[in-house]
């Protein structure tokens, strides 16, 4: 695993992506607010969709309390300093929660499920848009803090000069 | 079918013009940040304290590094001109600085004077939540409807209004904030923005700002049409779409041609661009800025605990030998046209007037700032004493830094030395400074004698100094620009901003 991390850290790809090392951040804070609030978001996207559309079923209640529960105990965990690995693991398991939901969202784009006329088998469903985008933010901004350009809270920037 | 979008020609002129001031704007100024590629919020610019860096750059901690080792040389491709060239970017900064705010001007007179700013200011709160529903119909892949009898969107008119009337004086007056006479005659207006470093900072994300805007509003020209919306915008109407497009396409390699034209003059005639771009400047910055005298008291809870410094100390033996006798054998040469050219120690220079001690903020050109106390004798004593002949004009300071030995990495070699204005010597806290935070002037920060003129930017001040002259000309001294960097590094003589 060392390897192939150290392999893809000395990739062209790796280079382009973190921007050839040009560009950093130290706004741990800040990052870490981003993240958690647009893990909040993708939660409030769906809740919104749970209180504005009539007659969804009990699945969706249940798919909407399990991605709401992980996204918002995702966000809390980003602020648990104490410990860095806590908030460490947070990032990740936020990455596979917007996966996740992603990963949803597309599939039942291509079909419509029963009793989800209104949420599914259409792209012109501006909540699920909106989560769409919120999930890819996340995701980036995590992307952004592995390659070096942003860091999160607890850390800091190791800039001595 | 032609629909009448009503944009006069003034506006469809100004947009255009606009365009090429921004991004000229935008590349001078990533010139200028690449100088210092380190953004922070406070006035110290502590080492480390930064937000934000745009460099891959790592300084030693086990030997003395100065600011002028942590300039970046960025690409021409995002940077006017490129390859660390901090005098012609400012130049060409200021320059289409200056063309922006007339092009800006003649847009909000005429915006105003002919109703059209009617078109951009949102004249009801109901925008916001029309502006909220136009977000939400973008979500849904579809275009909004646009706002009865008007071109644009409400989400779109709030953008508008956003750049117009917010974004785009925003960036003036940080800009504004950044200038060394600005902040030394009104501290207030520095620290009514945070603070010099706090403005600095806020310029950045105000450019940040700008760049995404132009990225949005391309998209959505894109979007809605691109030959519907570059028709209304070169014909005033929707008409010829085909025809709109083609000439927009034109436009734009137009615009990237002089970008082309003034990064190759640029690189191939440094000298020229300096000399040409630096009059135009001057027409602007002489009258508004050489007026301002510096007014700074910063508290002494204030003063930076680490100086920053830019340049390095002469090495030279003599220097050392010097150094080491606390500067015993130091003697300053004051001549040239005057009647009465004298030559002083340390105490004789002390002696010749009550010491003048300020607190105030060094401004270097590179954008860092720091906090610190100067204490010394007014440039104007030393004038007085010396008498100048009337056709004295300049006064030439010369160091015992040589770069060829002192600095390698510098843009040059040869004796460092500025001229400046026999008039600024007259200014409030413009001094010889042998004194520093209360204690002798430390090596690096010139010992025993450097200049304080604090409306000027920091590279004016020469360290090091053991000559003055008096002259009329300084065509003939280095390169003729008036000063080192102004030989080397192309650098304005007069430098309030």
């Amino acid at each position: 695993m060392v390897a192939v991390i150290e392999r893809w850290k000395r990739s062209r790809l790796y280079e382009l992506l973190r921007l050839k090392g040009y560009v950093a951040f130290n706004l741990p804070r800040t990052v870490t607010v981003l993240g958690a609030t647009l893990l909040t978001g993708i939660a409030a996207a769906h809740v919104y969709v749970l209180t504005s559309r009539p007659a969804l079923p009990t699945s969706f209640f249940v798919y909407t309390a399990i991605l709401g529960a992980c996204c918002l105990l995702t966000a809390a965990s980003l602020w648990l300093g104490r410990n860095p690995r806590v908030p460490q693991v947070g990032w990740f398991i936020g990455d596979l929660v917007s996966v996740a939901f992603l990963a949803v969202y597309l599939a039942t784009r291509a079909m419509t499920l029963p009793g989800m006329v209104a949420v599914t088998g259409r792209w012109d469903f501006a909540p699920g848009t909106m989560a769409g985008m919120l999930a890819l933010g996340f995701i980036a901004v995590h992307m952004s803090v592995l390659l070096g350009i942003n860091v999160s809270y607890p850390q800091r920037q190791p800039w001595f000069d | 079918m032609t629909t009448t979008f009503d944009y006069p020609v003034w506006l469809r002129v100004d947009h255009w013009l606009n365009v090429l001031f921004v991004t000229l704007i935008i590349r001078s100024g990533i010139e200028i940040l690449a100088t210092h590629p380190k953004l922070y919020w406070n006035d110290d610019s502590r080492p480390g304290s930064e937000w934000a860096r745009f460099t891959r750059k790592v300084m030693p901690k086990n030997k003395l590094y100065d600011t002028l080792d942590e300039e970046e040389d960025y690409s021409p491709f995002i940077s006017l001109p490129g390859h660390a060239q901090l005098g012609i970017g400012r130049h060409w900064h200021f320059v289409a600085v200056i063309g922006w705010i007339l092009v800006g001007l003649s847009y909000y007179i005429l915006l105003f004077t002919t109703g059209q700013w009617h078109r951009y200011w949102p004249a009801s709160w109901s925008i916001f939540p029309e502006a909220w529903n136009d977000i939400v119909t973008y979500m849904t892949f579809n275009l909004p409807p646009l706002l009865p009898g008007e071109p644009l969107d409400a989400m779109q008119k709030l953008a508008y209004a956003g750049v117009i009337f917010g974004l785009a004086p925003f960036q003036i007056l940080t800009g504004a904030a950044q200038s060394p006479a600005v902040e030394a005659r009104f501290p207030w207006y520095v620290r009514m923005f945070g603070g010099r470093q706090w403005a600095r900072s806020l310029h950045f994300i105000g450019l940040v700002a700008f760049i995404g805007f132009i990225i949005i509003h391309l998209s959505m020209v894109f979007f809605w049409g691109w030959g519907h919306l570059t028709a209304a915008m070169i014909f005033g109407s929707i008409r010829n779409t085909h025809w709109a497009t083609a000439l927009s396409l034109l436009i734009i390699a137009a615009i990237v041609a002089v970008h082309v034209a003034a990064t190759l003059w640029s690189l191939r005639n440094p000298r020229s661009v300096q000399r040409v771009l630096d009059a135009v400047v001057a027409v602007v910055r002489r009258p508004l800025l050489r007026p301002l005298n510096s007014r700074q008291h910063y508290p002494e809870r204030k003063l930076t605990a680490q100086h920053r410094v830019n340049g390095k100390p002469p090495c030279s033996v003599e220097y050392k030998v010097m150094a080491v006798h606390n500067f015993a054998d130091w003697r300053l040469r004051v001549g040239g046209l005057v009647e009465n050219p004298v030559t002083l120690d340390l105490a004789g220079l002390r002696a010749l007037g009550e010491p003048e001690m300020q607190r105030v903020m060094h401004n270097c050109v590179q954008g860092w700032t720091s906090i610190g106390q100067w204490g010394g004798l007014h440039l104007s004593a030393l004038v007085e004493l010396v008498r100048p002949l009337p056709e004295a004009k300049y006064i030439c300071s010369m160091t015992m830094q040589d770069n060829d030995r002192d600095e390698p990495s510098s843009h040059g070699g040869g004796q460092f030395y500025e001229v400046m204005d026999l008039e600024l010597a007259y200014k409030p806290q413009t001094i010889l400074a042998y004194e520093m935070n209360g204690k002798p002037l430390p090596i690096k920060h010139g010992a025993p004698l450097r200049l304080r003129v604090e409306t000027q930017v920091g590279f004016k001040m020469a360290k090091w100094i053991n000559r003055i002259e008096f002259i009329n000309d300084y065509s003939g001294i280095g390169k003729g620009a008036g000063g080192w960097r102004e030989d080397n590094v192309y650098y304005a003589k007069d430098v309030e901003i």
